[in-house]
């Protein structure tokens, strides 16, 4: 083969060159390009992409945690029923006068409490992490049901609504509760010990333990992070919709899982990105708003999703040369 | 040598005992069941847990021999929603050519599950989640996103009708159980989905193709969810572009209860069955013993468990 | 009988792998009722060419004749179709399935109406089990069964049928003396029907006991064929390992300071028994034994992936706990596993990562990394091991496996390990590597760390270690020095009582 390596290359394809080596990033910028143009504009506007950066943040947010458990070559379905179990939490404590601190301390430690327990069941107990998290899934949303047999919780007192409502410098809480996830996220991965082990465990974990590093250890956090992101994201959408709903983020696993497999994580473990996760959940929330923008019928936005899904796994493993 | 012996005469007991212990768990369940609530034993309430849980039944019947393979299939409730809303648009034309659509559509759907699958080497959970969305939108773009009424009577008279003392569905559920448990255990095919599953790569030395395997099975998968979603728009009288969403946890529970292995190679279905009905009882007797319907969910989540650790434990 | 055409014929066989030729113009004959030997040491590329003859693996270049005729083996069923078939070394059976299901799983026995007839194929399954007069039970699943017992398992699927080309890829390694026995006494039955037989080894005992022709391969090669009864053990001996004999390998004299690590008494239950040794500073010992002997499980057990049941370790004259990897680490040990790509590098992840491990186990960083000084300590130890690479952020997957194998000694190197646990650490290297690899250990012993070498290539061990301890069943038998020793001195103790008896009566 003949690399012509002399011959100055245009700068458009260098950039194709670019874009073929990262597929999330181009399916991302023609969807933006395409976005624009339909909606002649809109889409660009200020306006709108505040609004649909609000409307993610609370699966953005859980996509973060997400990415952990997938590394690890595990999966967490129980973050969608831990947000309602959050959700019920806060507002039930925060409408019976407990003030807002605890309710968010209380919500907080119950995320926690339930990334432990699917850690627990998935390290100690053995268990496939697809079943672990599926089961807790159905404890989480029991739980959150039994609290008030099932009636929305309405009536949170106004500072709590901060979360989901209010801004700072014109930029909504939750957006920067997104973004400061994030850029922990990426420290958290990038920057430190624990992060070089999630990487190794997720790679081969029998290699990781006869190199000194406790997996269970490493998973066990990984479940917590999770739990904790679904934990925040419970705080932001309950506060966005200014109720407690033992029903709600029923389809947002699926959304952050799909954030986080369209970012490139891989589903066999060890490799993928919180970037390629943001850039995720970015396709995920541009494709939905365009369609919102276009009013096309919203039924297809599954199918959509699906579609991409598809596409940027099957362009990813084609690019790490599986068959 | 001796030693050996006996290490495998225990091996074998042991196994034997193992194979008892989901019905002798049902049993106990059952009889506990019928103590603590007298009910729990009349006829009408069995029907009741037999119509309840047949839909997932069926699909639990698919999802054991994708199970097996080391797949998974997350579209099942999809495909049970995309049924039924072809089943309601169709009836009023013809109700034989919407059954018959309906069923062929979810065959294709599977089919290209499988199809898929054996090309883009992507993993099952992923790509049937990517499916999962699509076959989703199909049903809701059908049916505009609104149930569609047209179901005929003589279709939704199928959950009440009964052969004998037993509901249809049930008897049709059976049979479908009878079938895959036939097919699994007599037939070439059925064997190449174990060994696929058990070792791919073994399976491949001595010839058999995981490829044609999995599609097959990704095709009957998506059969049976058709089927299953027959009974299903039977049993709402609509078509329900929104509906089946999570059963295919639930078939997934019921497997998994029945000792299915998530890693491939092992499970059957009549222990998928005696899953099914485990769970199906468990939910009935909280009901019957007046505890809110919201401890179901949990008390679930705990047999999935604990069912699973005991194995783990057990096949240590 | 008197066919002039060979059953099978392969001429000028080759076999690429990515940055390896695995086999090189490589010939092999089989005559119909003889008894072929393929011998050669680990890494000679006998593996690859069975592979390649029954269809699990494409051949890159050279033909193959059946009868004269030439013919194509693209897959498993082109070989099949051949009467090719194959035992091999890594086992291929269907753990979840039953003993009869796995004997039969290429021609189930069906009913007329085609179904499948398991009280039959129970029943042909435990006869066919009898032959070899071990009583595992035909509806036991496979998983449950040890791994001699799985050995036979695939011996006898491969018996059920019909083969012209008979292959079994160093069936000896798990099996006792009496079931060594029986298999000679099927092969020779085989024989007499007209099958021809691959047996590979690397015991030439055996060969010479039961092969008709010997066929030695080395490093990928085609070496020599010859009748058995017109060679000797020393000339086999030359062709495997080859002329050039004191050029192969390296090694430095080396002071031999005070005992750092002492084991006594040291047991798990069923897999090491009563095992007592000292490694003295600066030393390479080497452990000799047969496959299953033990010794990659007291390498395991020393590092702590394996609880033990008795005995004391110390190190330093300190006591050492066997508890984890994570703490034989902190005592300054450090494991080369047998199973590189398994249980050594984390091949989706770059060399930098790889060899970073070592400095991080060792909580050089409290919680945050410090790149620039993790990343230089990290370049200098590839370039001291000399792993070859376009750049250290390359995946450890793209590497050959002689860089791989260096790879895990600089990760052993960057938690500046004292005592290197080295399993099999050649297998599957290529020469240059080798000899690489071999100033590497003699690097480390100058810089007075230790070394405990297993090795199943006697000569490499033999020519690297100071001391050698004898393993079999578990137990140490024998201890030499290693100036002292021979190839058959170490091999007599190596091979178990009961099978060097049924040997020595036939």
């Amino acid at each position: 083969m003949e690399v012509s390596t002399d011959t100055p290359k245009s700068i458009w394809s260098q950039i194709l060159a670019i874009l073929g080596k990262n597929p999330r990033l181009s399916v991302f910028l023609i969807l933006a390009v395409i976005s624009t143009a339909l909606s002649k504009g809109i889409f660009l506007s200020p306006a709108n992409l505040h609004n649909m950066l609000r409307q993610y943040a609370g699966i953005g947010i859980m996509a973060v945690g997400q990415t952990f458990a997938i590394l690890l070559a595990g999966v967490d379905l129980s973050q969608g029923s831990v947000v309602a179990l959050v959700s019920m939490i806060l507002a039930y404590l925060n409408t019976s006068g407990c003030g807002i601190v605890w309710p968010l301390v209380v919500g907080l430690c119950a995320g926690a409490a339930c990334g432990l327990t699917s850690g627990l069941i998935v390290t100690r107990g053995k268990v496939p992490p697809f079943i672990a998290t599926l089961a807790m899934a159905s404890i989480a949303r029991g739980i959150a049901t039994l609290i008030t047999q099932a009636r929305p919780v309405y009536g949170l007192s106004k500072e709590l609504l901060v979360f989901g409502r209010g801004t700072v410098g014109g930029i909504g809480i939750q957006i920067l509760v997104w973004a400061n996830v994030a850029l922990l996220g990426v420290f958290l991965l990038t920057r430190t010990v624990y992060g070089r082990e999630v990487y190794i465990v997720g790679g081969n974990e029998r290699s990781a333990n006869l190199s000194g590093i406790n997996a269970h250890r490493v998973k066990l956090a990984a479940y917590i992070l999770s739990g904790v992101c679904a934990a925040l994201a419970g705080i932001v959408i309950t506060s966005k919709l200014d109720m407690g709903g033992p029903y709600i983020s029923l389809t947002d696993n699926v959304q952050s899982v799909a954030s986080v497999v369209i970012g490139g994580t891989s589903f066999a473990g060890g490799r993928g990105s919180i970037s390629g996760t943001i850039v995720g959940t970015l396709i995920i929330a541009m494709m939905n708003n365009l369609m919102n923008l276009m009013l096309i019928n919203p039924y297809i936005q599954q199918g959509i999703i699906g579609a991409i899904i598809l596409l940027t796994v099957t362009m990813n493993q084609r690019k790490a040369g599986v068959r | 040598m001796f030693q050996v012996q006996r290490d495998l005469e225990r091996k074998t007991a042991a196994s034997r005992l193992g194979n008892l212990f989901l019905p002798l768990a049902l049993a106990v369940i059952i009889a506990v069941c019928a103590f603590i609530s007298p009910p729990f034993l009349t006829q009408e309430n069995l029907k009741n847990v037999i119509i309840g849980s047949a839909t997932f039944g069926i699909l639990a019947c698919g999802m054991t021999m994708v199970l097996v393979t080391g797949e998974v299939d997350l579209s099942v409730g999809s495909q049970v929603a995309l049924t039924s809303v072809i089943v309601a648009t169709l009836a009023p034309k013809s109700l034989a050519l919407a059954v018959v659509a309906a069923v062929v559509a979810t065959t294709l759907v599977g089919l290209a599950n499988g199809i898929l699958l054996t090309k883009t080497a992507m993993p099952s959970f992923v790509l049937t989640l990517g499916t999962m969305g699509i076959v989703r939108s199909m049903a809701l773009v059908i049916a505009d996103g609104q149930p569609v009424y047209g179901v005929p009577q003589s279709f939704t008279a199928l959950t009440s009708t009964m052969v004998g003392k037993i509901p249809l569905v049930g008897v049709a559920m059976v049979v479908m159980y009878a079938l895959t448990w036939f097919l699994l255990r007599y037939t070439s095919l059925g064997r190449s989905i174990y060994a696929v599953g058990s070792s791919s790569e073994s399976a491949r030395l001595s010839g058999i193709s995981a490829r044609q395997v999995k599609i097959a099975v990704y095709a009957m998968s998506g059969f049976l969810a058709g089927i299953a979603g027959l009974f299903y728009t039977s049993y709402v009288t609509l078509g329900l572009p929104d509906g089946g969403v999570d059963y295919e946890t639930q078939a997934i529970t019921a497997a998994i209860i029945g000792g299915t292995s998530f890693f491939g190679g092992e499970g059957e279905v009549h222990n998928t069955f005696l899953g099914l009905f485990i769970v199906g009882t468990v939910k009935n007797i909280l009901n019957l013993m007046g505890v809110s319907p919201f401890v179901q969910p949990v008390a679930i989540g705990i047999l999935i468990i604990t069912a699973v650790v005991l194995r783990t434990r057990k096949s240590e | 009988m008197a066919d002039d055409n060979p059953v099978l014929k392969m001429e000028r066989i080759t076999k690429e792998f990515p940055g390896v030729k695995a086999l090189e113009n490589v010939d092999l004959e089989l005559r119909s009722g003889e008894v072929h030997c393929l011998i050669g040491e680990n890494g000679a590329g006998k593996s690859t060419l069975i592979k390649i003859m029954t269809g699990a693996l494409p051949k890159t270049g050279g033909r193959i004749l059946s009868n004269g005729k030439p013919v194509e083996i693209s897959g498993p069923q082109d070989g099949k179709a051949l009467g090719i078939r194959a035992i091999y070394q890594e086992l291929d059976l269907l753990p979840t399935l039953s003993v009869a299901e796995n004997i039969f799983v290429e021609s189930r026995p069906t009913t007329r109406a085609g179904l499948i007839d398991w009280p039959e194929m129970n029943r042909r399954a435990q006869e066919l089990l009898g032959r070899f007069d071990v009583r595992i039970d035909a509806r036991a699943k496979v998983r449950q069964l040890t791994v001699a017992e799985q050995q036979i398992v695939a011996i006898v699927k491969a018996l059920s049928q019909d083969s012209r080309v008979l292959i079994m890829d160093e069936p000896s390694a798990v099996l006792t003396g009496g079931e060594l026995e029986r298999l000679f006494g099927i092969i020779r039955q085989l024989k007499q029907q007209g099958a021809a037989i691959v047996y590979i080894t690397h015991r030439l005992v055996e060969a010479f006991e039961i092969g008709d022709r010997v066929t030695v391969l080395r490093d990928g090669k085609y070496v020599a064929t010859a009748e058995m009864k017109d060679v000797s053990m020393e000339q086999l001996i030359k062709w495997m390992v080859g002329r050039k004999l004191e050029e192969q390998f390296y090694k430095e004299k080396v002071r031999i300071g005070p005992t750092v690590l002492e084991v006594k008494g040291l047991t798990v239950n069923g897999k090491l028994k009563d095992i007592d040794l000292q490694l003295g500073e600066g030393e390479i010992l080497g452990i000799a034994g047969l496959v299953g002997a033990g010794r990659t499980e007291l390498l395991k057990t020393l590092f702590g992936a394996y609880r033990p049941d008795a005995g004391s370790v110390t190190i330093h004259g300190k006591p050492y706990h066997i508890t984890s990897p994570r703490g034989a680490i902190r005592h300054g040990l450090g494991l080369v596993p047998e199973d590189r790509k398994n249980e050594g590098v984390v091949l989706c992840r770059s060399i930098e990562e790889n060899i970073s491990v070592g400095v991080l186990v060792r909580r050089v960083f409290k919680f945050i990394v410090h790149f620039p000084k993790l990343f230089a300590r990290v370049a200098q130890l590839a370039n001291y091991v000399g792993v070859k690479c376009h750049s250290l952020q390359q995946g450890v997957g793209t590497l050959s496996g002689g860089n791989q194998q260096k790879t895990v000694l600089a990760k052993w190197l960057a938690s500046e390990s004292q005592i290197l646990l080295l399993d099999e650490p050649t297998r599957g290297i290529d020469v240059g590597s080798k000899l690489e690899f071999y100033k590497l250990i003699a690097a480390m012993v100058r810089e007075r760390k230790s070394v405990i070498l297993v090795s199943s290539e006697l000569p490499e061990l033999m020519a690297l270690s100071d001391r050698i301890l004898v393993m079999s069943n578990g137990q140490i038998r024998k201890e030499f020095m290693a100036d002292e020793a021979t190839q058959e001195d170490v091999l007599k103790h190596a091979i178990p009582q009961e099978l060097r008896q049924s040997l020595a009566v036939s």
